[in-house]
């Protein structure tokens, strides 16, 4: 585990203002992955976007945590097929 | 500057109650929110439209002015001068902009961002709106994303790229991985838009326009590429020589080879994104070319081969 790539939970909670319940919450719904080496609880930071992206719809609408996990799946696989979309269409100018 | 019809930015009557107007802002926000239309501008312009909107009908001073002053907003001065007036005699109504704070539920969204209409009314900057405090909670919000275009020539892709770009007055130094594919969409942490109440800075995305400066179609790793080879040379075999990215290159035909017959020059494609030493495949169709103005002795012995079969 390097140090650059995962940050300390209580960092990131005293950092952004976000209630570590929630963060806790995210991990109990399978929403975040937590990292545990000597009795310290860490987090990927590259997951700190999305963490902050479910506050704020958690926070700005009301959006409980079976809503957050619907959304994240939802978004997920709208991005694929944006991806997969993508793809296609570059296939497509290959018969142009 | 216009008058901004609030009412109508919540799609709600002059009538509406506080839960209505609750109502018709969570229904549109969970609409608009930017988090549920990434990349739709017109979605996050729309939401802080709304968000502006809530700001003033939910709170009910805010909305007791907008309502009884909105219109004549411009007349904003006479209404100060008048309160002040008013204040002095020792009593009247609280109005426009300077002095007073005013809390907020903390949206994603700076007062800066409030338009001019609302800021004409209630004041921006260190006037009458401010962030936080109150019964409510003070959240802090990351920065703005900003999104750029970088253009690139496919054989700019070959390898990694070093480019100086600027955005404001940052310059910033990239090095772009080789391989990098059209469309595809880099983040660069920390050089968005300033955080609001303490939090962190936005990100910087760059979108990649890959111009291809070369015959050749791509699809991810992988080139693509037709080439003519004779009759004679699809029926009998031989030796051709095909341009690749890196130069030109003998190739083998066997014999017998049928048109459109598609072959594979392994590690001949472009350099596979961030995966140091390893390329795509460059695909060749074969498209054989009949010969044409056949000579007299060319058509005797192609109807002596006819007859043959």
């Amino acid at each position: 585990m390097g140090n650059e790539k995962y940050i300390l939970v209580s960092h990131f909670v005293e950092r952004s203002n976000i209630e570590v319940d929630f963060v806790q919450s995210l991990h109990e719904y399978g929403l975040v992955a937590f990292e545990e080496r000597e009795n310290e609880i860490f987090i990927d930071e590259g997951d700190i976007s999305e963490i902050e992206r479910l506050f704020r719809l958690h926070h700005d609408l009301g959006i409980n945590y079976e809503g957050l996990d619907v959304i994240k799946q939802m978004l997920e696989r709208m991005h694929r097929m944006e991806r997969e979309m993508d793809l296609l269409q570059k296939r497509l100018r290959l018969y142009e | 500057m216009d008058f901004i019809d609030y009412y109508k930015t919540l799609e709600i009557d002059k009538s509406a109650s506080q839960a209505d107007i609750k109502k018709a802002y969570r229904k549109l926000a969970r609409k608009l929110h930017p988090d549920l239309n990434p990349n739709d501008k017109t979605a996050q312009h729309k939401f802080q439209q709304i968000n502006e909107a809530n700001e003033v009908l939910s709170d009910p001073e805010k909305r007791k002015k907008y309502d009884q002053y909105g219109k004549d907003w411009q007349h904003a001065d006479a209404f100060e001068q008048s309160r002040q007036q008013q204040q002095q005699a020792g009593g009247g109504f609280g109005g426009f902009g300077g002095g007073r704070s005013y809390t907020s539920g903390g949206q994603g969204f700076d007062d800066s961002q409030f338009s001019d209409f609302f800021e004409s009314m209630f004041g921006g900057g260190g006037g009458g709106f401010r962030q936080g405090g109150g019964q409510r909670r003070t959240t802090q919000f990351k920065g703005q994303d900003m999104n750029a275009t970088l253009r690139l020539n496919l054989t700019d892709t070959l390898k990694n790229q070093k480019q100086t770009i600027s955005i404001g007055e940052k310059k910033i130094r990239l090095t772009i991985p080789a391989g990098v594919e059209d469309g595809q969409t880099i983040r660069i942490k920390g050089y968005g838009g300033e955080g609001m109440n303490g939090g962190p800075k936005g990100d910087l995305f760059i979108t990649f326009e890959i111009l291809n400066d070369t015959s050749f179609k791509r699809l991810e790793s992988d080139l693509y590429t037709q080439q003519e080879i004779s009759l004679y040379t699809a029926l009998l075999g031989g030796e051709i020589t095909v341009d690749t990215l890196d130069g030109k290159v003998k190739l083998k035909v066997k014999p017998e080879t049928q048109n459109d017959t598609k072959v594979k020059l392994k590690g001949k494609g472009l350099p596979k994104y961030k995966k140091d030493g390893q390329y795509g495949d460059l695909y060749i169709t074969y498209k054989i070319t009949m010969p044409t103005k056949l000579s007299k002795e060319e058509k005797e012995l192609f109807t002596q081969l006819s007859k043959l079969r």
